[in-house]
C-alpha cells in the first residue's frame, strides 16, 4: 500500500510547477482516417498531435491554414470541433531484445497477448539514415539456405535486396525461409560457444495482408522455433492506412536499435507495394497533387528513405549491420511499374520470381537472367565462391541452348554436356518451401556436382539423389561440412576429404 | 480541389485594408468592404469571403487572447499576467477575462494558437496520464 502512495508522492513531486505551452487547434473536418485540423500553427512535420480520448495523430501536410494529420487508433471517437494539441514528440517505438518474440502493431504495442512488452527504451520511427562515412561495404555473408540465392545471388549483411514477382510465386516464402535459417544459424552458433558469433535477428513487417497470412506465418515461425529470435510488426489490410504507412519505418527503428548497439539485424518488408498503395490512399484524402499512377510526387522519397536506413556500420560505429529484404509484388511480370523501377534503383539487386517457372514445379522460381547481387558476392565464403563462382554463368547459357536445341536433333558433344550439367544444376536447386540447407552442405552438394558425381544420374531422379546426399552429409559426413562451416574455406585436403566421402555416399546409391 | 491562390491574394489585400495604423481590427473598413463584396458580387466572392473570415481571426488573435480563471473577480494578477505576455510579445495583448470552474486553481490562457496553463486541473490531468 504504502509503495503506491510513495509512486504517487514521487510522481508529484516530479511534475514542474511551471505553466505548460501547447500549441492547440480544432479538427475542421474528419474522413478516412484523416482529419484536417485548423489551428496548430507551431506543429512541426511528423509530429505527434494528441486528440481526446487518447488517440494519437501525425502532422503530415503543413499548409498555410491548416494541418492535415492521419489518425493512429480509434477515429470513431472523435467528432469535428474536437480540440487536437501539439506534444514536442515525434512518433516512437519501443525497441530491445525485449521486442524478440513478439508480435506488435505499427507503433509498437502487443498484439500477442503475452503481455506488456519487456523495453524501457524507445525509438523515433522516422530517422535519418547513417551517412557515408560510418559506413563500410558489404563483407560478411546473410546465409538464406535457399541454394539458388545463395549460390548466384549471394547476400551480404548489411545490404538491401529486393524481393519482386507476381503475386503467389514464392516471394513470402523466400523471405520466412531466410528467418528460419537464420535462427538456425544462431541456435548452432550460441550452442558452439564461439565468442565471435554475430546472431542475426530478424524483424518481419506485414503490410496490408490478411490477417490469415500473418496468422500462418507466424504458425511457421512457431513451429520451426525461429520465433526467439523474430519481432513482427503487422499493420494488415483491415488496419487504418496511417498504420500501414508506419509499420515498415517502425520495424526498422527496431531494426536499427540492433545495428547501433554493434548486433546484425535483418529486416523483410512484406510488402511495399502495398505500403505504397495506403500512402497513396492518405495522399489523396489530404488532396495532396498526384502524378504518374496516381501517386504522389515524394513517392520515391517514402522508400528511399526507408531503405537507406539499412547499411553496415564500421568498427568505429560497432561494426553492427541491418539487411533489408523489401517486397515488390508485379502485376503480370511487369518490373517497369512505377513503383518497381523506383524501388529497383533503390536496392543493391533483387530476386526475381517467375510465375511460368513456379508453374513448371521450378521452385523457388529464381529468374537466373533478371536476378542479381550488386554487392554480395564480396560476402560469399571462399568454399562457395569456389564451386558455385560459374554457376550462373552456366545456368544462363544452358537456357538459351535449351531454347535452340530443341529444333535440332543431334549435337555436338559439347553443347549437349553443357545441356546435361544444365539441368542437373536445375534440379539441384529445386527446395521445398520452410526448408533452408546449411552454408556447408550447399558447398558440398555443388561441388559434387561440379565434380560429375551426378552425371550418371537420371535428371529425373536428381531431387531424391540430392536428399539422399543432404541426409547423407548431416549423419556420415558431418566432419567434412564441419570443417568448411568453421574455416569457410575449400582447401586441398578438405576437397580430399570430401571427395572420399561422396565417393562413399555414391556407393550406398546403387 | 486546386489551391484557389488568386481568391488568397485577394482576401490578404481586403485584410490589409481592414487593418488601422496600430494593425488592429476596424470594424468600420470591414463594413465598408463587405458592402462592396455585396454591391459587385463575383464568382470568387465566397471563396474570398471564407479566406477573409480566416485571416482576419488570425489578425485578431495577434492581440487578443482569452484568460480562463476560477474567480473572474480576481484581478491583480490578471493584469500581471497580461502585462507579462504583452511584454514577450513585443505588443499589447487584451485579454478577456472568462470564469472556468473546472480549473480549480490556475489559470489557462489561451492566445490564437498557443495555450498557456497552470492549473489544479491540468496537473491532474498529468499525474492521472503517468500514473497510466
Ligand atoms: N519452394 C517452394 N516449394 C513448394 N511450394 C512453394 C515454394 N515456395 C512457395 N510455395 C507455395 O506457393 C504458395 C505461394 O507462396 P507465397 O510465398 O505466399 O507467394 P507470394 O508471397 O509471392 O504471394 C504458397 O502456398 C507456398 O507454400
Ligand atoms: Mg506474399
Amino acid at each position: 500500500m504504502s509503495s503506491i502512495t510513495d509512486l504517487i508522492r514521487k510522481e508529484i513531486e516530479n511534475l514542474s510547477t511551471d505553466a505548460t505551452r501547447t500549441n492547440v487547434g480544432t479538427i475542421a473536418t474528419l474522413a478516412d482516417g484523416v482529419a484536417r485540423v485548423e489551428g496548430l500553427s507551431k506543429v512541426m512535420y511528423n509530429e505527434m498531435v494528441e486528440f481526446p480520448n487518447n488517440v494519437l495523430g501525425i502532422a503530415l501536410n503543413l499548409e498555410e491554414d491548416s494541418v492535415g494529420c492521419v489518425l493512429l487508433g480509434e477515429t470513431s471517437l472523435l467528432k469535428e470541433g474536437d480540440e487536437a494539441r501539439t506534444t514536442g514528440k515525434l512518433l516512437s517505438v519501443p525497441v530491445g531484445k525485449g521486442l524478440l518474440g513478439r508480435v506488435v502493431d505499427a507503433v509498437g504495442r502487443p498484439i500477442d497477448e503475452k503481455g506488456p512488452i519487456d523495453s524501457d527504451i524507445t525509438y523515433p520511427v522516422e530517422r535519418i539514415a547513417p551517412g557515408i562515412i560510418p559506413r563500410k561495404s558489404v563483407t560478411q555473408p546473410l546465409q538464406t539456405g535457399i541454394m539458388a540465392v545463395d549460390s548466384m545471388i549471394p547476400i551480404g549483411r548489411g545490404q538491401r535486396e529486393l524481393i519482386i514477382g507476381d503475386r503467389s510465386t514464392g516471394k513470402t516464402t523466400i523471405a520466412i525461409d531466410t528467418i528460419i535459417n537464420q535462427a538456425k544459424i544462431n541456435k548452432k552458433g550460441i550452442e558452439s560457444g564461439d565468442a565471435d558469433f554475430r546472431p542475426v535477428y530478424c524483424i518481419y513487417v506485414a503490410v496490408g495482408q490478411k490477417n490469415s497470412n500473418v496468422a500462418r506465418t507466424i504458425k511457421v515461425f512457431e513451429e520451426t522455433g525461429a520465433m526467439e529470435y523474430v519481432t513482427i510488426v503487422s499493420a494488415p489490410a483491415a488496419d487504418n492506412p496511417a498504420n500501414q504507412y508506419l509499420a515498415p519505418y517502425a520495424g526498422c527503428a527496431m531494426g536499427e536499435w540492433f545495428m547501433e548497439n554493434g548486433m546484425d539485424a535483418l529486416i523483410v518488408y512484406d510488402d511495399l507495394s502495398k505500403h505504397a498503395v495506403a500512402y497513396r490512399q492518405i495522399s489523396l484524402i489530404l488532396k495532396r497533387p498526384s502524378g504518374r499512377e496516381a501517386y504522389p510526387g515524394d513517392v520515391f522519397y517514402l522508400h528511399s528513405r526507408l531503405l537507406e536506413r539499412s547499411a553496415r556500420l564500421n568498427e568505429d560505429n560497432g561494426n553492427g549491420s541491418l539487411t533489408a529484404l523489401p517486397i515488390i509484388e508485379t502485376q503480370m511480370g511487369d518490373v517497369s511499374g512505377y513503383i518497381p523501377t523506383n524501388v529497383i534503383s533503390i536496392t543493391d539487386g533483387q530476386i526475381f520470381l517467375e510465375t511460368d517457372l513456379f508453374n513448371k514445379g521450378i521452385r523457388p522460381a529464381v529468374s537466373v537472367g533478371l536476378s542479381v547481387s550488386r554487392v554480395g558476392s564480396a560476402a560469399q565464403i571462399k568454399a562457395y565462391k569456389k564451386v558455385a563462382g560459374k554457376v550462373k554463368l552456366e545456368l544462363a547459357q544452358f537456357r538459351e541452348l535449351a531454347a535452340f536445341s530443341q529444333f535440332e536433333s543431334d549435337l555436338d558433344a559439347a553443347t549437349k554436356a553443357r545441356l546435361d550439367r544444365g539441368a542437373r544444376i536445375v534440379e539441384l536447386f529445386k527446395q521445398n518451401a520452410f526448408n533452408p540447407v546449411a552454408v556447408e552442405i550447399q558447398t558440398s552438394v555443388m561441388w559434387a556436382v561440379q565434380n560429375n558425381f551426378f552425371d550418371s544420374i537420371e535428371v529425373s531422379n536428381i531431387a531424391s539423389s540430392v536428399d539422399s546426399l543432404k541426409e547423407y552429409l548431416l549423419t556420415q559426413g558431418t566432419e567434412v561440412c564441419e570443417e568448411i562451416y568453421k574455416t569457410g574455406k575449400l582447401e586441398k585436403e578438405t576437397e580430399e576429404k570430401l571427395r572420399s566421402a561422396l565417393e562413399d555416399w555414391k556407393r550406398t546409391q546403387s | 480541389m486546386l489551391k484557389d491562390s488568386k481568391s488568397l491574394k485577394i482576401a490578404k489585400g481586403l485584410v490589409e485594408l481592414s487593418l488601422n495604423e496600430e494593425g488592429r481590427v476596424e470594424p468600420e473598413k470591414i463594413n465598408q468592404i463587405l458592402t462592396e463584396l455585396k454591391n459587385e458580387p463575383t464568382r470568387r466572392s465566397l471563396p474570398i469571403l471564407r479566406k477573409f473570415l480566416t485571416l482576419i481571426k488570425q489578425q485578431i488573435n495577434t492581440y487578443e487572447g482569452s484568460l480562463e480563471k476560477f474567480d473572474s473577480n480576481a484581478d491583480s494578477s490578471s493584469n500581471l499576467i497580461s502585462d507579462n505576455i504583452s511584454q514577450a510579445r513585443g505588443k499589447k495583448i487584451n485579454l478577456v477575462i472568462k470564469e472556468n470552474k473546472s480549473l480549480i486553481a490556475g489559470f489557462r490562457m489561451r492566445i490564437g494558437d498557443d495555450v498557456y496553463e497552470d492549473s489544479i486541473a491540468s496537473r491532474i490531468a498529468r499525474l492521472k496520464k503517468s500514473l497510466t
